[in-house]
């Protein structure tokens, strides 16, 4: 079982009697004394100047998105297709015609069936053609991201966004490293770089317990 | 002017085929500068009965000053806990951020952006025992 510790040491003179922290924790699976199995490794996104509209950093899903071109739907949640052999998970985010924004599944009820987080809209249709996604970080556990703002410009800061919430600023040279509970499909991490001068850097990685499978 | 350091080492030997190791130094300053924070609460704790399990205020934006909003605020959060199946799930306005285990700890920053941007924390409705959360908030203060 793999060991992962994270340290934090902080130094400081900001006050009257000096402040010296230093914590390790040891990375386990919720509620257990088993280590974190799974890692995205450290990835690197560059923003270049003009990249300054909201993107995202981190989704809620792993290994990107496949499509299924025999669901049967009508303006209902359940969605009915061939055989898939479990390949489509619950907690992915689904997209195509008559498919609300933000629509995931639900739940599966078999390999022929699964349920919609909304119902459908615009009718009958046959044979239609979803895009879904593989798989989804474990909801509600003990997934753990590291983000680094690796700029060099002081002025320059990304706005870290989880879902719509803005949870702060990382000035150049700055990093976090926070739990992630990816509790739905919406949690997905976000970086802003609205008003930066330079290529922004941003390096990252997340710790986790794997797909929802 | 104050300096403050916040080091940061993550290691596993056997998450991936390769040893996995990240070390890394933030100096934190005032939003935009090279000048150094300035004001900190503290390192403040915070006990949680076993029979509070409702959502409740841990770091609230408007204590005896104001935190400046969408500035360098940092914010240090751990749970000190013993019991490992015990967590506390961290909220800021509505959202869930992610769940802290015994032991776990968090260094982010906070936007503070405005009078809903309290930094919550719910104990989990099956713990036990007393949760123990150590926090620290490290801002840029008096948004005068």
């Amino acid at each position: 079982m793999p060991t992962t510790t994270a340290t934090i040491t902080l130094n400081s003179d900001i006050d009257a009697s000096s402040l010296n922290i230093s914590n390790t924790t040891t990375l386990y699976k919720a509620g257990l004394d088993t280590g974190l199995t799974q890692t995205t490794g450290i990835n690197r996104r560059i923003l270049k100047a003009t990249d300054t509209l909201i993107t995202p950093l981190i989704p809620t899903t792993i290994g990107g998105v496949f499509t299924d071109d025999t669901c049967d739907y009508n303006n209902d949640p359940t969605i009915t297709h061939n055989d898939d052999s479990g390949k489509i998970k619950a907690g992915v985010r689904v997209y195509g015609e008559g498919i609300p924004d933000g629509a995931y599944v639900s739940s599966i009820t078999s390999n022929t069936e699964f349920e919609l987080s909304a119902s459908t809209t615009g009718g009958s249709v046959t044979d239609g053609t979803l895009t879904l996604e593989y798989e989804a970080y474990t909801a509600n556990k003990a997934n753990k991201v590291y983000i680094c703002n690796s700029s060099v410009s002081e002025t320059d800061y990304i706005v870290i966004t989880i879902d719509q919430e803005p949870i702060g600023r990382l000035y150049a040279g700055d990093w976090m490293f926070m739990p992630w509970s990816a509790s739905n499909s919406l949690s997905s991490i976000y970086v802003t770089a609205a008003t930066q001068t330079s290529t922004v850097i941003i390096d990252y990685m997340v710790i986790s317990e794997g797909d929802s499978a | 002017m104050a300096t403050t350091t916040a080091a940061f080492t993550l290691s596993s030997s056997d998450i991936s085929s390769s040893p996995l190791s990240k070390s890394t130094t933030a100096t934190l300053t005032k939003a935009g500068t090279t000048t150094g924070l300035e004001q900190t609460s503290g390192m403040s704790r915070r006990i949680l009965k076993a029979t509070e399990t409702s959502i409740a205020d841990l770091i609230s934006t408007t204590p005896e000053f104001t935190y400046t909003a969408d500035k360098a605020n940092k914010v240090y959060i751990c749970n000190s806990s013993a019991d490992s199946t015990d967590y506390v799930t961290v909220t800021i306005h509505a959202e869930e951020i992610g769940r802290l285990y015994v032991g776990d700890w968090m260094f982010m920053p906070w936007s503070a952006s405005d009078s809903s941007s309290d930094i919550r924390i719910t104990a989990a409705s099956t713990h036990t025992n007393a949760v123990t959360l150590d926090y620290m908030v490290i801002g840029e203060g008096n948004a005068a």
